[in-house]
């Protein structure tokens, strides 16, 4: 039984958090939140994050990974998740997919580009009719000579506006079962018949609906086997979902919340001292420890190789959950002016926390619905009947 | 990183649940609700024979070793089938304190009884408020000749009555800090002065009121430095703490297994309630409920055992186990619907049991407080 990193793995934690403490700076922060991965600040906190070795660790070294154990990609996702680092889904959703399944070709061509940060991907899945019902996705990919003709839509490609591929899911063949008529291309956004439409979101950012019109992408951009494409997405995201939804944010927000209330004053008394307050912090903390033994159980698994969707599933559900409790509650505590945005006279803490508030509620929503999630738990761990 | 437990560890587990499956049904765990004792010596003989009660405790004074992450093993596996036994009490809250702050002739004498079985013994610290916290400790021991005379009133005090022995937290000297001028004593417990009444709870356990009147207390039963006492309690304390919310994490648990096989057997409008979506969203939120509990148990023993300050997680730990066992038995409920709510079922000896651990050893709110110091607020 062991709860700690090992001391290279904590010099390499102290590294990273160097790293990104002087480099993210309030304009990166401004692209992250309006473009995810994308926008000009972004892109350059990402080739310099390429550069300091902080990405694709556990990559083969033939394809500029280190192979480093999955602890240090932990770490590096946990000290930007404290530190509100870009997500970078092209490493952490696509780049092993790749690795894993894609041709020599593809490799050649988009591997070294994505790892110097060159070229991003966005996640081009979801569509109007095809939310958790994911297989139910309908943009068609028509074979015609060397190429596929893709026509459709999709919604919630977050970052289409500012980066360069898509990584995207169509069907190649409707007269397979739903889940198994599925293919995943790499897509360049400048093709012409793409069409990019914002779609603002309550967080002050945007995500985009994607129009594909006649788009034609060569046939060796598929990404593996035909028909297999709804699989390699699924399977990433189960595996990758620990790292897109690690502690370190819970964890430096509640920080934020314990400062505030140990700074802010009523009637010459600090806030910290009242008990109502006591008591509310002093749960969220217990709950953040509690989070982080579920995360613990993740990587247990993950770094011996074994299955850990489960854990990565209960570890998802919890942390989005607390992350949304935590902010409520910081804006509960600091009463009426809880209500007050970041360019109001009279805000606290900067507006962190009205702002969180916002941008958590697509948490329990992504990467799989927590509904989606129990429904997992239900059937894989605890064996339920399936109608 | 590892969740893990060692060869040795696992064959414990193993060991010690199929020990309870022969030994402690529920037939066994409804009886003992009623009986004067409360526990089966026999059980007890058997414990002590399998190296158990000498768990945690010296071997050089007859104990087995092991390290409080054993312990956790061993109360997981009690708080599962609900076992009723003077083990926490004895074993871990006094056991550790005369390890800590025994002589070597009070070690000698009481440990080798401990693990042999020979005796039981209650931890009577708290008091009126029941926070197991310094500032609750009134009761009184005043030096006098060869000995102390103590007098004061200890409450909610498990096993009191069935004890051979009470380990008495009293105040030898007042200071402004609570925590200071607290001493150690080794009472027998049927000495002139002291009366009992016994506490009537909803988990039907072991409680009790303690009054003492003028106790005589031979000075070679004050364990440890006088006045000095307190430090000793918060270490013993942090163990017994650990494995109570060690038993709450198998309770909690269990109440998952049985009510995730209910939902399996259970048929209405022709299909296995679990495959409701609103049972199996319930039974996925016990399942991550129950995951949270236990690692977090797990990471409070790790975090004794490497010698790590405690003080935060295992507040934390105790805080979370008490929750999440009364939640869990509550939804645990609304699945067994009414079956559970009859005595012909189990479910009712857990949710029980679960309000009253939430609130022994300090209620969640006390715990609390010692994070809100803890994380700096």
């Amino acid at each position: 039984m062991n709860f700690s990193f090992n001391e290279d793995e904590e010099k390499f934690r102290q590294y990273v958090r160097k790293f990104l403490e002087e480099n993210i700076t309030p304009e990166v922060k401004l692209d992250t939140i309006r473009n995810h991965s994308g926008g000009a600040h972004a892109k350059e906190l990402l080739q310099k994050a390429v550069k300091a070795g902080l990405l694709g660790l556990t990559f083969p070294k033939e394809y500029g990974g280190k192979e480093l154990p999955p602890s240090y990609e932990f770490i590096a996702s946990d000290e930007g998740a404290r530190l509100e680092a870009p997500e970078w889904p092209s490493f952490k959703l696509c780049a092993r997919t790749l690795i894993n399944y894609g041709s020599e070709y593809l490799k050649r061509e988009y591997l070294p580009k994505i790892m110097s940060g060159e070229c991003e991907l966005c996640i081009g899945f979801s569509e109007p009719e095809a939310g958790s019902d994911l297989a139910n996705l309908r943009l068609r990919a028509v074979e015609d000579g060397d190429d596929y003709v893709l026509n459709g839509q999709k919604v919630f490609t977050t970052a289409a506006n500012a980066v360069e591929l898509v990584w995207l899911l169509a069907r190649t063949d409707p007269d397979q079962p739903k889940h198994k008529g599925v293919s995943l291309f790499i897509v360049d956004l400048k093709s012409p018949g793409i069409t990019v439409r914002p779609m603002p979101t309550m967080d002050g950012g945007q995500t985009n609906e994607v129009f594909y019109d006649d788009v034609r992408v060569p046939k060796r951009n598929m990404v593996g086997e035909r028909g297999r494409g709804f699989y390699y997405a699924m399977s990433a995201l189960q595996s990758e979902r620990h790292l897109v939804f690690a502690t370190g944010r819970a964890e430096a927000q509640l920080d934020r919340l314990i400062a505030w209330a140990r700074e802010t004053k009523h009637n010459g008394v600090p806030v910290s001292k009242d008990p109502v307050v006591r008591h509310a912090i002093a749960r969220l903390a217990t709950e953040v420890m509690t989070g982080r033994g579920l995360e613990a159980k993740v990587l247990s698994y993950v770094l011996k190789d074994q299955v850990s969707d489960v854990w990565a599933s209960m570890h998802k559900i919890f942390g989005t959950q607390l992350e949304q409790r935590i902010y409520d509650t910081g804006m509960s505590l600091m009463g009426a002016y809880g209500q007050l945005r970041a360019d109001s006279k009279y805000v606290p803490q900067e507006g962190e926390f009205e702002l969180m508030a916002r941008r958590s509620v697509v948490w329990s929503i992504g990467g799989g619905t927590n509904e989606i999630q129990k429904n997992i738990i239900a059937r894989t761990h605890l064996h339920l009947p399936q109608t | 990183m590892d969740l893990d437990f060692s060869e040795d560890q696992q064959l414990l587990r193993r060991t010690v649940r199929a020990f309870l499956e022969q030994n402690c049904d529920k037939v066994f765990v409804r009886a003992m609700e009623t009986d004067g004792r409360g526990y089966s010596p026999d059980m007890w003989r058997r414990m002590a024979d399998m190296g158990w009660l000498g768990l945690g405790l010296p071997e050089e004074y007859g104990g087995s070793g092991g390290s409080v992450l054993d312990l956790v093993i061993l109360h997981e596996e009690m708080g599962r089938v609900l076992c009723p036994t003077p083990h926490q009490s004895t074993v871990v809250l006094c056991g550790t304190a005369i390890s800590l702050a025994g002589s070597d002739e009070q070690k000698h004498e009481l440990l080798t009884k401990i693990a042999e079985g020979k005796v039981i013994m209650a931890f009577a610290l708290p008091e009126t408020d029941g926070t197991w916290q310094a500032d609750d400790v009134k009761t009184a021991a005043k030096q006098n000749g060869d000995g102390f005379f103590i007098n004061g009133r200890k409450m909610f005090v498990h096993w009191a009555e069935q004890a051979d022995k009470l380990l008495v937290v009293a105040r030898t000297e007042s200071k402004s800090d609570p925590r200071e001028g607290i001493s150690l004593f080794v009472v027998d417990t049927r000495s002139a002065g002291i009366s009992y009444t016994p506490l009537l709870g909803t988990a039907r356990d072991k409680q009790a009121e303690i009054v003492l009147e003028n106790v005589f207390v031979p000075a070679k039963n004050q364990l440890g430095k006088l006045n000095e006492g307190w430090a000793v309690v918060e270490k013993a304390l942090q163990w017994g703490l650990v494995a109570s919310c060690a038993q709450m994490s198998g309770g909690c648990d269990r109440v998952l297994q049985m009510s995730t096989t209910y939902a399996k057997e259970r048929v209405q409008f022709d299909h296995p309630i679990g495959s409701f979506q609103a049972i199996q969203h319930y039974l996925s939120d016990m399942a991550t409920e129950c995951t949270g509990v236990q690692t977090l148990v797990y990471r409070a023993a790790w975090t004794l055992d490497e010698g790590l300050p405690a003080n935060k997680v295992v507040a934390m730990a105790k805080v979370q186990a008490g929750d999440s066992y009364r939640h869990v038995a509550a939804v645990g409920h609304q699945i067994h619907g009414g079956l559970g709510f009859t005595l012909e079922g189990e479910m009712e000896l857990y949710s029980r049991r679960a309000k009253a651990m939430q609130l022994s050893m300090g209620p969640s709110l006390v715990w609390e407080e010692v994070v809100a110091q803890e994380i700096g607020l």
